[in-house]
């Protein structure tokens, strides 16, 4: 007998009793089977839950891949198309110094002064300005937004840092040494902070517009500061001291963190 | 699943955009309709959690069943219901230097779609949107329509649990309103769709879904669909 029959049968024998009060009244069991059965119709009726089967899949993902699945969002962000670019910019910028540099420490000079302004045109982009619907979108997402943002600054500094060292060798040629790797890595680093740090805690106009001007007060400075080369005087503790700021700068992103957590 | 406001009160300056709000919304179908200012959006935002109430609160819970303990409501704390909310704001953008195609993956990873399934979910849907022959353009080259259509795909991609919808239906045609109205039919079997329109004609009746009428940051009405034309002539008056 199908559910709908036995149903049929049960709310006739329900009937039954309403119209004659001497027919045989259905037992509780009977009541209860037939509200369960109800219920099991409903179900069948209604769609399968799709959303519960994808938050299955999602639960049974390793860390491993959720990690990898974050490192993906953030890749889509800025586009394949445009970290080709950059990478193609880098090498464009090295060769073309590289070439036309009289000695290492003069070319190795005005690269790195390139390549840290390349490093704030690609940090502005991957933070580049959202109106009010974007950022809700982003902030409703599978990843909280502090790892979306960390993660996405991971990517940047860790691409760039990976192309500057070997590229820093072709201009820097045979001199080439861990001083002038350091030196390549600490300004680039520097930058790359100072970009992130200022967009995040104070929006992308201003924190690039801060950026930019740390950046050519030292390019029109006679003097030199934050571009040393390992030959100069203060090399060592004028490095030390730029990565000790932008280490400090970056542990001030967890702080911004447990700010708006004690507001809420 | 359930949303539950109490006594939610939201102001902007020396204006009170919300006042008093106490309702709750459950799976189904939930239409928010009233005239210009009324407090619609402002309803979206808080419920989205991308603002925060000026007085009372907005509670999300789940319904949980334990073999030891019983039938309980888990309250759900921020990160896991952002896990579950999906948004189209009234004016969607998106990114417009991206192109649909890398837009909607770049939203499938954000929405937690493992890798294996991206590429299946972005052609499904690109496919059944008509958007297939133009995924490698800009959007910032799209007309109204097919912006819209990507910004809905944007809120449905992870099959939310809750979906928060501010003029969905601006810009498409017949064709296009049907289908992801069947979406979202079927979408409400499982989740709370809260969808804010001004078409109140275009609202296709059913007696499960639901009517809130906001009226200068209150609550007019809110209940069942029966109500509708008389709330519809009192909106064009």
């Amino acid at each position: 007998m199908s559910e709908n029959q036995e149903l049929s049968r049960l709310e006739k024998e329900w009937k039954t009793h309403f119209d004659r009060f001497t027919a045989p009244e259905p037992t509780r069991e009977m009541t209860l089977d037939l509200i369960q059965k109800i219920k099991n119709i409903e179900q069948e009726q209604s769609p399968i839950d799709l959303r519960l089967e994808l938050e299955t899949t999602q639960n049974s993902l390793s860390t491993r891949s959720k990690i990898v699945n974050m490192f993906l969002s953030q890749w889509n962000f800025y586009g394949t198309t445009s970290w080709l670019l950059t990478g193609l910019l880098m090498i464009a910028i090295t060769f073309t110094i590289s070439e036309n540099s009289a000695d290492a420490m003069t070319g190795f000079s005005s690269w790195i002064k390139w390549i840290t302004l390349l490093v704030i045109g690609v940090i502005g982009y991957s933070f580049r300005p959202k109106n009010e619907g974007n950022e809700i979108i982003e902030s409703l997402s599978y990843y909280p937004v502090i790892q979306q943002i960390f993660t996405r600054f991971m990517f940047v500094m860790g691409f760039q840092l990976v192309l500057t060292l070997p590229l820093s060798l072709f201009v820097v040629g045979k001199e080439g040494t861990i001083l002038y790797l350091v030196s390549s890595f600490i300004p680039v680093f520097f930058f790359g902070v100072i970009g992130f740090v200022t967009i995040f805690w104070l929006g992308q106009k201003i924190g690039l517009s801060i950026t930019l001007f740390i950046w050519f007060s030292q390019v029109l400075l006679k003097k030199k500061l934050l571009f040393q080369a390992p030959g100069d005087d203060y090399f060592l503790t004028v490095n030390m001291i730029i990565l000790g700021i932008s280490i400090l700068l970056l542990s001030s992103v967890v702080l911004k963190r447990r700010f708006s957590v004690n507001l809420k | 699943m359930r949303i539950a406001l109490n006594d939610v009160e939201y102001s902007t300056g020396d204006t009170t955009r919300l006042n008093r709000i106490t309702c709750s919304f459950t799976k189904g179908i939930t239409y928010v309709v009233g005239k210009n200012g009324a407090g619609k959006s402002t309803l979206l935002k808080l419920l989205t959690t991308s603002i925060q109430p000026g007085h009372g609160e907005i509670n999300y819970s789940l319904l949980v069943r334990d073999e030891q303990i019983g039938t309980y409501r888990r309250k759900l704390d921020i990160e896991e219901i952002r896990k579950i909310i999906s948004f189209l704001p009234q004016h969607f953008t998106g990114h417009l230097d991206m192109t649909v195609e890398r837009y909607v993956k770049y939203i499938a990873y954000h929405k937690g779609i493992p890798r294996e399934l991206v590429k299946k979910t972005v052609e499904h849907w690109l496919k059944e949107s008509n958007l297939t022959q133009i995924k490698r353009r800009k959007i910032r080259h799209l007309s109204g329509g097919q912006r819209q259509k990507v910004g809905l795909i944007q809120a449905l991609i992870n099959l939310p649990r809750i979906c928060i919808l501010d003029e969905p239906f601006e810009g498409l045609d017949i064709e296009e309103q049907l289908y992801f109205q069947r979406v979202l039919r079927r979408l409400s079997y499982h989740s709370i769709i809260i969808i804010s329109t001004h078409l109140v004609d275009k609202i296709q009746q059913s007696s499960e879904d639901k009517l809130l009428h906001l009226s200068e940051g209150k609550i007019a009405y809110f209940g069942g669909m029966e109500t509708l034309e008389a709330v519809t002539q009192g909106l064009q008056e």
